[in-house]
């Protein structure tokens, strides 16, 4: 089939004449020439300000993971306390109101206002 | 010396966007100067041309938007430009004008598909990683490409090869 044939582009490529493309070459020399300039007079502290981004981006996520890592210690302590309390708070009413009938009527709150001696 | 190396697949990549041979030259030009100019953000020097075709895309769909700024804002005509083309040889010249018709009437993935095979030499697979497609997609692209440039071009036109 036709379709499976390359067309012919190349009246299009712009290496050719070898003669035009030299100008090309030549245009693209000239244009870079400021930039090649650049590169070869750049200075350590040229240096350093060219990568100014990318070390504000590293020290960015450094910050990120210290704050991840800093809540998830935080977090994990504020959950122990959590623990410990709820232990206290059920050791408490079972001590004070042992099983029976009179710890259905008797809340934890009326034992810390002291309803219960009451 | 890379210049030189690229400046036809980075050619092809523009003027796949902009389907303006002028523009397509201004584009490339600006882009290797962008890219020497940033040659260390290149990290793996082994994958330069992917990274040198980002530019070189980037620049040229902000031209294009710029170029549809200018054009409803002045109106210039498409010959302009065409008087300004570098080509030497006319009869060249004109035929590139004519190509560069046919070209304009595909999508811009068609365009820098066909432009990237049948003119730079690209395989499916290069094609597909280079503008994250399947090669499936790319070989079907290449030829939807092909028959309409056929069909806007006449098949006297185009010289066609009897090897791939």
């Amino acid at each position: 089939m036709n379709e499976e044939l390359p067309t012919d582009l190349s009246a299009l490529d712009p290496t050719q004449p070898p003669l035009a493309f030299a100008r090309r070459l030549a245009a693209v020399r000239t244009a870079a020439a400021g930039a090649l300039r650049r590169r070869r007079t750049r200075t350590p502290l040229a240096m350093v300000a060219y990568w100014r981004a990318p070390l504000l981006a590293a020290l960015f996520l450094v910050m990120l993971v210290s704050a991840a890592l800093f809540r998830s210690v935080q977090g994990g302590t504020g959950i122990d306390a959590v623990g410990t309390d709820e232990v206290a708070d059920a050791l408490l009413v079972s001590a004070v109101l042992g099983d029976g009938d009179d710890a259905q009527s008797t809340s934890p709150a009326d034992i810390l206002l002291g309803g219960y001696e009451q | 010396m890379l210049v030189r190396r690229y400046y036809r697949t980075a050619f092809a990549v523009a003027l796949g966007v902009l389907g303006n041979r002028q523009d397509a030259e201004d584009v490339v030009q600006d882009a290797f100067v962008k890219a020497i100019d940033r040659l260390e953000d290149c990290r793996e020097p082994a994958k330069f041309v992917q990274w040198m075709l980002v530019i070189v895309r980037n620049r040229a769909l902000s031209h294009r938007t710029y170029r549809k700024i200018r054009e409803t804002s002045e109106l210039l005509p498409e010959i302009a430009e065409a008087d300004d083309s570098p080509f030497v040889d006319a009869a060249r010249s004109e035929l590139a004008d004519t190509l560069q018709s046919a070209l304009a009437t595909l999508s811009k993935v068609q365009r820098e598909i066909v432009l990237l095979h049948d003119m730079d030499g690209w395989t499916h697979k290069d094609i597909a990683d280079s503008l994250g497609i399947t090669e499936v997609r790319s070989r079907q692209h290449l030829f939807v490409a092909r028959k309409l440039l056929r069909e806007r071009l006449g098949p006297s036109l185009l010289r066609e090869y009897s090897h791939e």
